[in-house]
């Protein structure tokens, strides 16, 4: 608008800087807001030399969106991490995270990976485990580059079921574990002989049980299920209570008529329902099956993976193939359960983060607000902290709203530039692992990302 | 006259949000009167004395809050009192979760104010640039008060902003006043027809209050930033700026405030002010008055001259009688600096000679020395009008005058017109200086600026014997700080306080010549 | 949530939330607040000072023996970490008021958030200053006049013309009043006056249903001040000019203008003393 129009209208100022100015400017009865507006974090010489390839990079996102949005995933069905997972081996785990070696690796990790060799009756003790887990004849991948995701430590081993979800417009698929429960269990990187007792039922009564009841629906809308949660309190990371319930029930009457013991359909049911977080796993799941039908656009900045391994913070981007860009894992700010402090955290681990890689979790916080308060914030902050989300999201979801917000889509997609640009990083609410193996949880907090693996993923993309 | 009150139950503002509700209130278009007080007997008592107690407020009690307010209109007084309700509530919410949202980018604040139409950015030079050009492309017009931002980068911008009519004010551009808001450091300035163009911020800021307090007032002050006149930038945002206020139905006489223009652009200004339907006053600091000739511009000698100039003609006084108006007025005024002279003359302790001059604005330095040519071998931090270049800033070697706002005292510490401490110690310094006679200081007052500026000078000047001090308040009454309350602690510290920054000067060259330096 | 100090006037019981502020959260009892505050307010008697303020809703403070709980979680206090608002016994040597109150009022006029009754520490500046408008005109009228009553023969119905009366939470009238309580008990100590009845009596006139200001006479009343007004009367007492001025300076930074009223109140009463009374 020309001087002479800015003359005859009510000044609105957007003020970057100087606080004091805001101040003023409210003083004197101007409309005002105060950005806190931070430095980018890479050089904005280099930022201004993407000038030219600006366009394509819209272009690029444009469609690695539609991919990601256009998504559907349903669960479909369950086998064995060995006869369905791409690349999977009796000598190889797989694991959360950016890739990592055994010597590297944090105590849960490294208990859970004891207590995955147990399982498979690789090792007969602890100690055999521990030996055979550093002398090199077992492999040690990320889920991530075999299309699976894992919450905590995220061991899958070649015995264990999974799930497989099918990301219906594209095809592709995705595989997670069963999740096993709260307390000592594999994920938090216990390996006693009840943690091994209880994956041995989930084997041979559980999996059965579902895989049954699953063939006999066809399958089970997970896009259905996570948006309807949404509008029920869950963010479906660290608030899964709702979508569990949805799932439980669609599968209760298939388990029913397909299961040949009530007494076994009885516990399936009953240990679903014991277990408030049974369905992160396939949020996490269906996350990865959207996610990775987004991957390989060029010029795209979408970030496509966000993953932890207690060690490590790793991220990838579209364009850039399957390379990994990491950073140290920082520990989470956390309200601890009583008897913990933050001494006891181990860092940041599972790659429970592709949630929020996707649009969910703590960008969905503001559809939680139990959960907030949970990690020690109010419903006002929930809602701040989605806010800024908006602001590093190269688009709002279609299909998952926040109902606080007016049923506003939830910020989804993460561009890696405008994360750099602004200095904001993207926000995760999580639960907290014991940093000695095999105690469990102690607690559940937010972090921000670390700004290491974005600004090691930019130089990169500037090059590309 | 109309009254309009509320009773507001269940809820506890503290002290800071009522008191800014209510300035908000009574800053409010057409308001003559407003109340935001808890509902104890006693105020409701005080509320009936003023007239603003209305039936409304009765069930008030002690521990509710009531807001009246009186307006010259029943639509201002609703529209007044519907504000304050805004006010608190949104006082509130920031009070009531500490850290309000606040979103991190330009865009995410057009998200939270869509119908915004300027960005004040005040970040690192560094990044202001961007900043800057990323407001423009969305269509903001741009206040750039960061400096430190590279000379090519202020070219690109300028050219960008002319081809899209929008304005970019800046870079170094400490002050402007839009719609009558005063944006950056700047002065709360009644709205009138006067319209200023300023190539320097404390020049605006001197040139607005001095016509607020001669009872004139400003339709639209923008500012350049100090570089806009060189020849690389081409007067851009200056000449769009005439241009504006030429066309501007609101403004009656145009002001122009800078230092002498490059040649090149000093032709296009008098080019656009060919077209000038209404007199123009120009205070091209330090230029000769031929530079003018021919130019329908009246020429003002000192940022003083220029704003009496102004309000005289936005009085009605045509231009001969305006300018008779301001001579003769110096001549009365210079009459009672003869006698000011005499008695701090009297003041000056034997052996003491120098002028010590310790500015907070640039503009004021450089005017100084404008005015002080003549008394001999001056010598500056920032030299002009044949100073001598100080070899070291820090100190004083006969007459001196010193910009503290210069790089090498604001490095990493905040702008003098906010933090004292340097100038206080200096003040100290100089005192201590057997050599020093006469001290000279701006004070300049308004928004942005220290909230109490006499706190921090009296200490120092009591402690001084044996010296004059001259003290020129940049400010009107209604700024923050208070002009006349400024005025009176400095007094009363034994400073003499002159109405302009150029009358503090003639008085420091009138003593001067009375000590027979 | 931890508790830094906990003052050590807070009766043992349960209080109901309140209200609540940016660095205060108050509680009541219906005839007191008690209140947990961020570490910039400092230390007071009633006070609970935490090192920060979360955003929880909170609904009930228990005051135990050894513990504090609000809505059942522990706030870890220690009796050792107790603000005393007593005077030590050891009280510094007196030196004479004279220069120092001179300082104090000058700290007071000088302060930007100076309110209407700093204005009687200089008749004049009141006068010349512009008035923001017709209700604080009025107010800055009644108030000299309260003031001048309160320290002549009349003080009650100085107190009842003070009292509820002017802007702010807890209104101009009442800090000054709290002030003048707050003098009347450094009066007594330094030249041993017998003022209990008239603090007692002024007291009662003054009290009104702000909790907030009642909380404040209160403690007025008993001579029991928070720290930075402890600081301050220390200061006063002790002759440190320098300590003077940076307590001074963070009395008048409280609120908008409660802590410049407050100062005004006890400098007034330290500087014109009292006229005896009854």
């Amino acid at each position: 608008m020309s001087i002479q129009a800015l003359f005859h209208q009510p000044l609105q100022v957007v003020n970057l800087g100087l606080e004091s100015f805001h101040q003023s400017l409210e003083q004197a009865g101007a409309a005002s807001v105060q950005v806190a507006w931070r430095p980018p974090s890479v050089d904005p010489a280099r930022l201004r030399s993407l000038g030219p390839r600006l366009d394509r990079i819209h272009a690029a996102n444009a469609r690695a969106m539609e991919r990601l949005l256009q998504g559907h995933p349903r669960l479909v069905g369950m086998g064995l991490a060995l006869d369905l997972i791409p690349g999977m081996r009796r000598d190889l785990l797989l694991h959360a995270g950016p890739p990592i070696t055994w010597d590297r690796m944090c105590g849960p990790m490294k208990g859970a990976v004891m207590g995955a060799l147990l399982y498979e009756g690789l090792a007969g003790t602890p100690e055999e485990a521990e030996a055979l887990a550093a002398s090199g004849r077992i492999a040690f991948e990320p889920c991530h580059e075999h299309g699976t995701v894992g919450p905590m430590a995220g061991l899958v081993s070649a015995s264990m079921p999974v799930f497989v979800v099918r990301n219906e417009p594209y095809g592709n698929l995705a595989f997670a574990t069963q999740n096993e429960g709260l307390g000592k269990v594999l994920r938090y990187g216990a390996y006693a002989p009840e943690v091994l007792q209880r994956l041995k039922w989930m084997g041979h009564v559980l999996y059965p049980a579902l895989q049954a009841a699953l063939e006999r629906l066809g399958s089970i809308d997970l896009k259905a299920i996570i948006a309807q949660a949404l509008h029920m309190g869950d963010e479906v990371h660290n608030r899964n209570r709702a979508a569990t319930s949805l799932f439980l029930r669609q599968i209760a009457p298939a388990l029913v008529r397909t299961g040949a013991d009530p007494e076994r359909s009885a516990q399936v049911l009953e240990f679903i329902n014991g277990n408030d977080h049974f369905f992160l796993n396939l949020a996490m799941a269906a996350c990865k099956a959207c996610l990775d039908a987004a991957c390989g656009i060029e010029d795209s900045s979408l970030v496509t993976v966000m993953a932890r391994n207690g060690t490590e913070f790793g991220i990838r981007i579209s364009s850039l193939g399957d390379r990994w860009f990491t950073g140290p894992a920082p520990v989470p700010d956390a309200l601890f359960f009583p008897g913990f402090t933050k001494a006891d955290a181990n860092p940041d681990i599972g790659d429970s983060a592709i949630t929020e890689t996707g649009g969910l979790g703590g960008f969905a916080i503001a559809a939680s607000p139990a959960i907030v308060q949970f990690v020690g914030g109010s419903p006002e902050d929930a809602l701040g902290i989605s806010r800024q989300m908006y602001e590093i999201a190269l688009a709002e979801h279609g299909a998952y709203q926040i109902p606080s917000l007016n049923f506003r889509g939830t910020p989804v997609g993460i561009d890696l530039l405008k994360v750099v640009e602004k200095g904001v990083l993207p926000f995760i609410d999580t639960g907290v692992a014991h940093r000695n193996p095999g105690v469990g949880q102690v607690g559940a907090g937010v972090l921000s990302a670390p700004m290491e693996p974005f600004q090691r993923a930019f130089e990169a993309f500037v090059l590309g | 006259m109309a009254v309009k009150a509320k009773v507001r139950k269940g809820e506890y503002f503290d002290s800071v949000t009522l008191m800014r509700a209510s300035r908000q209130l009574l800053a409010g278009e057409g308001i003559q009167d407003a109340a935001v007080v808890m509902g104890s007997p006693e105020n409701k008592a005080i509320l009936q004395a003023s007239g603003l107690l209305g039936p409304e407020l009765a069930e008030g009690g002690d521990t509710d809050l009531l807001l009246a307010v009186s307006a010259d209109s029943e639509a201002h007084a609703e529209a007044g009192l519907a504000r304050a309700f805004e006010v608190l509530a949104s006082l509130k919410k920031r009070n009531s979760h500490g850290a309000t949202f606040r979103p991190c980018s330009l865009e995410g604040a057009l998200e939270v104010l869509p119908g915004a139409n300027l960005a004040l950015i005040s970040v690192a030079g560094r990044h202001a640039g961007d900043l800057a050009r990323s407001a423009l492309e969305k269509g903001l017009h741009v206040m750039l008060f960061s400096d430190n931002v590279p000379l090519e980068t202020e070219i690109e911008l300028k050219r960008l902003a002319a081809a899209k009519e929008l304005l970019l004010m800046g870079p170094d551009c400490g002050t402007a006043i839009l719609n009558g808001i005063p944006l950056g450091f700047a002065n709360a300035v009644p709205r009138g027809k006067i319209g200023i163009v300023a190539a320097a911020g404390t020049g605006l800021q001197e040139v607005s209050s001095l016509v607020a307090n001669e009872g004139g007032g400003v339709s639209q002050a923008i500012g350049t930033g100090g570089r806009d006149l060189k020849a690389e930038v081409g007067g851009i945002t200056f000449l769009q700026g005439i241009r504006a206020l030429l066309a501007d139905p609101d403004t009656s006489v145009l002001l122009l405030v800078s230092k002498p223009p490059h040649p090149e652009v000093l032709q296009r200004i008098l080019e656009a002010l060919a077209e000038a339907k209404i007199p123009v006053v120009a205070c091209l600091l330090g230029a000769a008055p031929q530079l003018l000739e021919g130019s329908p511009a009246l020429h003002a000698q000192t940022l003083e001259d220029a704003a009496l100039l102004a309000t005289a003609l936005a009085r009605g006084a045509d231009p001969e009688a305006a300018t008779r108006e301001v001579q003769d007025r110096r001549k009365r005024r210079d009459e009672d600096l003869e006698a000011l002279a005499r008695t701090q003359r009297a003041r000056i302790s034997p052996g003491r000679r120098y002028l010590r001059g310790l500015f907070s604005g640039g503009t004021f330095c450089y005017e100084a020395q404008l005015l002080l040519k003549g008394i001999g071998e001056v010598h500056a931090n920032a030299p002009a009008f044949g100073s001598t270049r100080m070899e070291s800033a820090l100190r004083s070697v006969g007459h001196t005058v010193v910009d503290l706002g210069e790089d090498e005292f604001t490095v990493g510490r905040p702008h003098p017109m906010v933090d004292f401490s340097l100038r206080v110690r200096r003040i100290l310094e100089e005192g201590r200086d057997p050599e020093t006679a006469l001290i000279l200081l701006d004070v300049v007052l308004g928004f942005g600026a220290h909230p109490d500026p006499a706190s921090e000078l009296v200490p120092a000047l009591q402690s001084l014997q044996g010296v004059s001090v001259l003290c020129s308040v940049t400010g009107t009454d209604r700024d923050p700080q208070g002009r006349r309350r400024t005025i009176q602690a400095l007094e009363e510290a034994g400073a003499v306080v002159l109405a302009s920054n150029a009358e503090a000067c003639r008085l420091a060259r009138r003593i001067l010549d009375a000590l027979g330096t | 949530m931890r508790c830094l100090r906990a003052g050590d006037l807070i009766p043992r019981g349960s209080y109901a939330f309140h209200s609540r502020f940016e660095k205060a959260l108050n509680f009541s009892n219906g005839r007191f607040l008690v209140s947990l505050v961020t570490p910039e307010l400092g230390a007071g008697p009633l006070w609970v000072q935490v090192d920060e303020l979360d955003r929880l809703p909170a609904q009930c403070l228990v005051v135990e023996a050894g513990a504090i709980r609000l809505d059942g979680r522990c706030l870890g206090y220690h009796p050792s970490a107790t603000y005393r608002s007593t005077w030590s016994r050891e009280a510094p040597p007196f030196q004479g008021l004279g220069p120092l109150l001179a300082l104090l009022r000058e700290r007071i006029l000088g302060s930007p958030s100076r309110g209407l009754l700093a204005g009687l520490l200089a008749p004049d500046v009141l006068r010349n200053e512009e008035q923001h408008s017709a209700f604080e005109r009025t107010c800055a009228e009644r108030a000299l006049e309260g003031a001048k009553q309160l320290l002549s023969g009349n003080p009650l119905e100085g107190a009842r013309l003070l009292r509820g009366c002017g802007p702010g939470l807890t209104p101009s009238g009442d800090d000054f009043l709290a002030g003048h309580l707050h003098g009347l008990h450094l009066l007594m100590r330094i030249h041993g006056h017998a003022l209990r009845p008239r603090i007692r009596a002024v007291h009662r006139a003054a009290l009104g249903g702000n909790l907030f200001s009642n909380t404040g006479l209160h403690l007025a009343r008993l001579g029991r001040p928070f720290e930075r007004l402890k600081d301050l009367m220390e200061a006063l007492l002790a002759g440190r000019r320098e300590a003077l001025v940076r307590a001074a300076d963070s009395v008048c930074a409280l609120g908008a203008s409660s802590g410049t009223d407050l100062a005004a109140g006890l400098y007034v009463t330290l500087e014109r003393g009292v006229a005896p009374w009854p």
